[in-house]
């Protein structure tokens, strides 16, 4: 089947069969292929074209349930790369209005052994934090490794002073209790930073098994 | 007596608050929920939504089931698992196209991307992505050209888009189909709009690409933007 028998196959099964020759016909005319109409949103559709308010909605649950699977998917046991432990916070951290700083406790392998927040407000008292950081890692049999996490609510994934400042800090602090923080993942909306990715060995010590491409 | 259809209401008031609202602000058994009206008609998909994603540990669980595993759940016929099959096979197409090149490591990355998206593309139709180099992107918004040409977008509505997607550095594409890459007058609207009605809920216009076959021509490298009101 071709794109556009896709679309009309679809709607005649999940909606009106009478309609949905018309209605495709109709949106590949403004869209062009399938995947861009689902790339677009109902107030749009019901703008150009004559559709039931159920039509619209059917099309547009598809790419949001979609986009849940893609963000479900990201979960990983093993935060072995920058990249995937961004991957794994972003998809944690999507949606919280509140700043959340979250310890990831790894093994020797960098799998997840013990997750914890450690705090769900901004962070006033930063030798208290530290001491949750380590009654995390010390309850985790095994821990080699830390990952720390934290969000900005604005959506802004930029790395601030304090962030930069409270991360050297904290891999003082951890490394005296022989935990090496592996990495500190800022998430600013849909995005995020690593800041051993952009620090390098300006910050963090060289970890072997942890990927920063 | 007819006896009243007492989940008449719940779906028309759930398809409303979808359509009123935003997505993401929907728990994922909210979302199966709705799908299920469209697989199940006349029953409560409620608690049906919940077990699917108990069962199949998530709602990306439910779609990657398979129709004996998916007829096991109470309220599933084998008429609902093969719907349930059917829309997991459609979202496996649609995330093969989505994901193709969707790492910008570069402005180049992102030309890339576009050229793909509206590959065999004729129409006139603008992606808005959400952006920043060496990101991946999740949220992206098609609109048809037509739509700013006849002034069918509004301001408010393209705002609440923008910002319920999370939407701060934006990159918009713009399909030129068969035609020059040259922009013209709709073009240079669009990226106005974009860049100057939306900056104060600090949404940036990174560039605005128009692209037609493997060509592409970038307003911002190309000057249009040093004459942007800021």
């Amino acid at each position: 089947m071709n794109e556009k028998e896709i679309l009309e196959n679809f709607i005649s099964i999940f909606d009106k069969k009478e309609d949905a020759k018309r209605v495709t016909d109709e949106l590949f005319g403004l869209y062009g292929n399938l995947n861009s109409i689902f790339d677009s949103n109902h107030v749009f559709f019901m703008k150009n074209i004559e559709m039931r308010e159920q039509t619209a909605v059917l099309i547009n649950i598809i790419s949001a349930i979609n986009r849940r699977c893609e963000i479900e998917q990201a979960e990983t046991k093993y935060l072995n790369s920058a990249d995937i432990a961004k991957r794994y916070f972003q998809a944690r951290l999507t949606g919280y209005s509140k700043e959340l700083l979250i310890a990831a406790v790894l093994g020797r392998d960098f799998e997840i052994i013990k997750e914890e927040i450690i705090t769900n407000d901004a962070v006033n008292n930063v030798s208290a934090a530290f001491r949750k950081f380590a009654e995390t890692a010390f309850s985790c049999e095994g821990a080699k490794y830390m990952i720390v996490t934290h969000n900005h609510p604005s959506g802004n994934s930029r790395l601030s002073d304090s962030d930069v400042v409270s991360t050297v800090n904290l891999i003082n602090a951890m490394k005296m209790i022989n935990i090496t923080v592996a990495d500190h993942i800022v998430v600013g909306g849909r995005n995020s930073v690593s800041m051993h990715q952009e620090y390098g060995k300006k910050m963090f010590e060289s970890i072997k098994g942890y990927s920063l491409k | 007596m007819k006896k009243k259809n007492i989940h008449a209401g719940h779906r028309k008031r759930m398809r409303e608050k979808f359509l009123n609202g935003y997505a993401d602000s929907f728990c994922d058994h909210e979302l199966l929920e709705i799908l299920l009206f469209y697989c199940i008609p006349v029953a409560n998909t409620n608690h049906t939504a919940h077990e699917l994603i108990e069962s199949f540990g998530g709602i990306s669980g439910v779609f990657k089931a398979n129709a004996d595993e998916l007829v096991k759940i109470n309220g599933i016929s084998s008429k609902t698992a093969e719907k349930i099959v059917y829309i997991g096979n459609l979202m496996e197409e649609y995330r093969k196209i989505s994901e193709k090149n969707r790492e910008f490591h570069n402005f180049d990355s992102i030309e890339k991307y576009f050229l793909d998206y509206f590959k065999d593309i004729k129409s006139d139709i603008c992606l808005v992505i959400n952006a920043q180099p060496e990101f991946e992107t999740l949220d992206k918004i098609t609109i048809p050209v037509s739509f700013f040409r006849e002034n069918k977008i509004s301001e408010e509505e393209t705002a609440k888009m923008l910002i319920m997607k999370n939407m701060h550095n934006i990159v918009i594409g713009i399909n030129h189909g068969d035609r020059s890459v040259i922009p013209g007058s709709t073009d240079y609207s669009i990226m106005q709009f974009f860049f100057e009605k939306f900056r104060i809920f600090d949404v940036t216009v990174e560039d605005c690409i128009i692209c037609s076959g493997t060509s592409t021509f970038s307003l911002m490298r190309n000057g249009a933007f040093d004459n942007m009101s800021v």
